[in-house]
This record gives C-alpha cells, structure tokens and sequence, in this order.
C-alpha cells in the first residue's frame, strides 16, 4: 500500500492546516494568548502540549508606565514578549489571504511601497517557494532553528533577558540568541551560524544590534521570502512604555535585493508570561507529508522530460 | 573550602550572590559513561562521577541498563538529535554560558540551542506538563545555588551508555563556587520507580576563558545534511562548507 500523500491529498492538508492557523495569525491582534509556530510545515503537533492560556492582554488592561530601567538607567527590556507581526511568518509584504495562505498586514517600512526590493532572480525564487513541492524546503518544517530576523515574527512567544553586560533571547522552540554590549567585534568572517553573530550597543533609549556571520540556509518565512549569507542585519528594539517595544531590523542583502530594506513589527510584554518548551523535532510528525509532496513532484517532472 | 561558607574570594553580583555568568564546560568522561567504565568502540575510558561508584538501580532498571548499552547506537535519544536533558546537557563535552539576574539563571547549550531557564524569584512551575529539559525553579542558600527540576519525560539518558530514568526523576541541583574558575556542581537524584535510594553525583565546571563566545551544534540539521535530506542551496547558502 502506497503510505505517500497525493497532490490532491496533500492540497487538503495544506488547507486543513491554514484552515487551523487562521485563529494563530489574528490572535495577537485580538489579544487571544499564544499562537502556534506550525503551518505549511507542519507542526501543528509541536504547540499541542497544552499550557500558556490566557496571556494576551485584555482590553481594558490599564495602561502600561514609563520605561522601565536597570540600575545603570538603560532601559529594561527584560520580559516575556510576543510579536504582534501582522502574520510576517506567512509573507513581509501586504497580501491579501489566498487558498492556503492567511491574510498579512504587511511589515515592510521602506521602500516607501511596502514591497521587498528583490533581484529578479530572488524574486522568482521566492515565487517558486510558495509551492506544494517546496513545503519541505523551508527549514522550520524540519524544526530548524528560525535564523535572523524570522526568530522574531514567527508566532511564538520569547523571553528577553538583560544580565549584566548581555541582551539574551530565549524561544519557545529551542533556539536563543546572545547579545554581548561590551564593544566586541564580529566572530572571524568564515564562522558561520544559523542565528548568526550578534554585537550590540544603546544609541539613547535604543537597543541597536548588528548582525553577520549568517549562514543563509533560514527561510524568512513559510513562503520563501529570501535570505542570503550575505545578510547583514541591523536591528533596533526602541522601548516606547513599561510594556512596548517597537522593533525594527534593516537588512542589507546584495546577493539577494538591489536595496537595503527595513521591517517593523511592535511586541508586547505579557507580564504573567512564562516561556515554555516546545519540542518541535522531536513531535514531529508531519515532515514525511512534505517529503512525499516534493518527491512526487519531482518523479513526475522527471517523467515528462 | 565548605560548600555554601561565605567567601570574599568569589565574584559577587550587585546583589551580592556568587557571579556564575560566563562559559563554563566539564574536563571529564561523564558524558559517555557516568559510571567507572573501560573503553569501547566510540567510547574512551573514564572515571565516574556516581558517588560510591555504582548507580542503585532495581533489579529489572539494572536490566534495561544492559539493553540500553546494547543497544546505544540506535537507543540513544542523542542518536535522534533529541533534547538530551537534565543533567546530561551539563556534563557534554561542549561550552555553555550561564547568564545571571536577580530573578533568572539562564543557560545556553551549543547542542540544538538548547537553553535551560531558572527562576530564582520563587514563581511556582506549571502543573502537569512534562519537558525534555524539565521544569528548574532554584533559590539561594548562602553562597550555593541550589535548583530543582522537576516534570522530566521517561525518554532522556544519563549518558552515552543508557543509564536511564522514569518520568517521576526528580533532581535537586547545587551549584557552589570554589574559586572564580571553578564551580562544584553536584545532582541528586530520587527516582523510586528506577532506584533503589537517592544517589549523587558530583563534578567541577571550570570557566572557558579562551573563546569569545560559545557557537552553534545543530545536531539534526548536520544530521539532514549529511544524508541528503535537506539540501544545500547554493544561491544562499555559505560557500564554504
């Protein structure tokens, strides 16, 4: 008996599975508590342990106080945030939802029309990544780590810390990214790594962290949008109250655009918000779907020439 | 020097408690076996870290043991790049960072990016939820670092050579610095289901102070990579291998 999924097949899976996370693109907004990091990869399964209810703020919380600081007056960060992203997961740019893909807000700042500066070349890469037989090629379908910036969109909470001399991310799904602000300089160019290589330092009430030493093999998201090794990330986390942060990450990519490009995307602080483990590789159970997705397609064009 | 005397040798945070923050990694071969073990295929010889020197397992615990090591190629939970745990991710031959604040001890692992997070701030864990790297609530007493972890799954290991637990394992953790280099970090281990008593083991940490920073093993994505699975795009991927 064949165990493979059909084309048809995986089609409802994919529409099943986009059906499932219609509620986890718009929770945010709504204020609905967490969302799930799954979708066309597949790892519905990976958020199904339960727990974390209830941590988006009600409508009528009372608003939040100043910015908060550490002791050496910088501001304090620190705390459980989630990204109201607009579904950046899914797609930068504004799109209206389709069959399989939700609606998104659209993140991209400059350029002024809101649309990714693509080569021609990434552009249609990034066209043919949001295919079927493409599912199995985005890195998070196989539990990956999410890179830079994706780790900070996708819909899934993070904790920020603020030791002494460190800005340090945790998320959900087993990855976390260090920020030394002691004046360092970047790893040496030919060490390379999926979060890559992060220095930062305070520009007033700012948090501005570079980044390189990328390794180019993240997804930005489900879609495709295009990341090269060549990236170079320049992110600032400006506090604007106790609660709000508003992130921006420039990305200067010129294997992949013929531009610089910016993205903004808020995150807020849930105060009674605790990080929990996610265990994507190990659940998941859905990567062998994709797998079969992409080889049918590829037997079939082997066929026809 | 005692264990929890206080000491005005030790790196203090503003707040006055011992500073772990930094890189941190074991000089032994507890990782392999945690027992006194001979070499193997794989397996370079080692002195344990049990105290006493043998683990109390019950009869047929001691058993399954024997399985496990039989089977280690295969059974081994690592050999599927899956979380290896509480404590094994302590004693890997890999560099971890501890990162320290008033109400947090974080710890970043290269293996997967794991990271442990400990709050020292008295928040109670969430109930009847089990983790791979389970649920670490720790506090203070005098100088050591003492944490409990708590809600384990049944399907991590001790080692490389299968010694293993239940779901019902629970730790308790001390954590005291010896000097500005070196930490003694000692588990206790209670897991009636599997042993016999309690049983401990016991080991230093030294601090790595010949690297920046602590980098990346991404087990399952080398694993992909190696056999095909997830292939190298070389529009964007890092030229060199």
């Amino acid at each position: 008996m064949r165990n493979s999924m059909s084309k048809h097949n995986a089609m409802i899976f994919h529409f099943i599975l986009a059906l499932l996370l219609m509620p986890l693109v718009v929770a945010p907004l709504s204020a609905q508590g967490r969302g799930g990091q799954g979708g066309r990869g597949g790892q519905g399964g990976a958020e199904g342990r339960g727990g974390g209810g209830g941590r988006g703020q009600a409508a009528n919380a009372p608003k939040p106080g100043p910015i908060r600081r550490t002791p050496d007056g910088k501001p304090d960060l620190s705390g459980f945030y989630q990204a109201n992203a607009g579904g950046a997961n899914y797609g930068l740019e504004q799109k209206a939802g389709e069959f399989l893909t939700p609606t998104t807000r659209g993140v991209v700042v400059d350029p002024t029309d809101r649309m990714l500066p693509y080569q021609d070349w990434s552009r249609k890469e990034r066209l043919d990544r949001d295919t079927p037989q493409r599912g199995y090629d985005d890195p998070t379908a196989h539990c990956f780590v999410a890179g830079v910036p994706r780790s900070m969109y996708t819909p899934s909470p993070y904790q920020i810390l603020q030791p002494p001399g460190y800005v340090v991310l945790l998320f959900e799904r087993m990855s976390w990214r260090q920020i030394p602000l002691d004046g360092r300089q970047h790893l040496p160019d030919n060490v390379r790594l999926w979060q890559g290589d992060s220095i930062g330092h305070w520009e007033g009430d700012t948090l501005v962290v570079d980044t390189k030493n990328l390794n180019g093999k993240p997804w930005m998201n489900e879609v495709g949008d295009v990341l090269s090794h060549a990236a170079h990330i320049v992110e600032r986390f400006t506090p604007t109250d106790a609660d709000n942060i508003i992130y921006r990450a420039t990305v200067t990519d010129p294997i992949a655009y013929t531009r610089p490009w910016t993205i903004e995307i808020p995150l807020t602080r849930q105060a009674d918000g605790e990080i929990l483990e996610v265990a994507c590789h190990e659940d998941n159970g859905d990567l062998h779907h994709l797998k079969d997705v992409r080889d049918e397609y590829r037997a079939a064009q082997k066929k026809e020439k | 020097m005692q264990a929890g005397a206080p000491s005005r040798t030790l790196p203090r945070t503003a707040d006055g408690k011992p500073n772990l923050q930094g890189i941190w990694q074991v000089r032994n071969r507890a990782s392999y076996d945690i027992e006194d073990h001979a070499a193997k295929h794989g397996m370079p010889a080692g002195k344990g870290v049990v105290e006493g020197g043998q683990i109390p397992y019950r009869p047929e615990a001691a058993k399954k043991k024997e399985e496990n090591f039989t089977n280690r190629a295969k059974a081994d939970p690592l050999a599927q790049c899956f979380m290896p745990g509480v404590p094994r991710i302590m004693y890997m031959e890999f560099p971890f960072h501890i990162f320290q604040t008033r109400e947090h001890i974080a710890m970043t692992f290269e293996w997967s990016s794991v990271y442990r997070l400990v709050y020292t701030n008295g928040k109670p864990g969430p109930v009847g939820i089990d983790f791979w790297m389970g649920d670490s609530r720790g506090r203070w007493e005098g100088d050591t670092l003492v944490v409990e972890v708590k809600d384990h799954n049944d399907k991590t290991w001790f080692d490389m050579a299968g010694n293993f637990h239940s779901e019902d394992m629970t730790l308790v953790e001390r954590y005291a610095m010896l000097d500005a280099d070196t930490i003694q970090y000692e588990v206790t281990i209670t897991d009636p289901k599997t042993f016999t008593r309690p049983w401990k083991i016991s080991m230093p940490l030294h601090r790595v102070k010949d690297i920046p920073r602590i980098l990346e093993y991404q087990c399952q994505a080398e694993a992909e990579e190696a056999n095909g699975l997830f292939e190298r795009d070389p529009k964007t991927w890092y030229p060199k291998p």
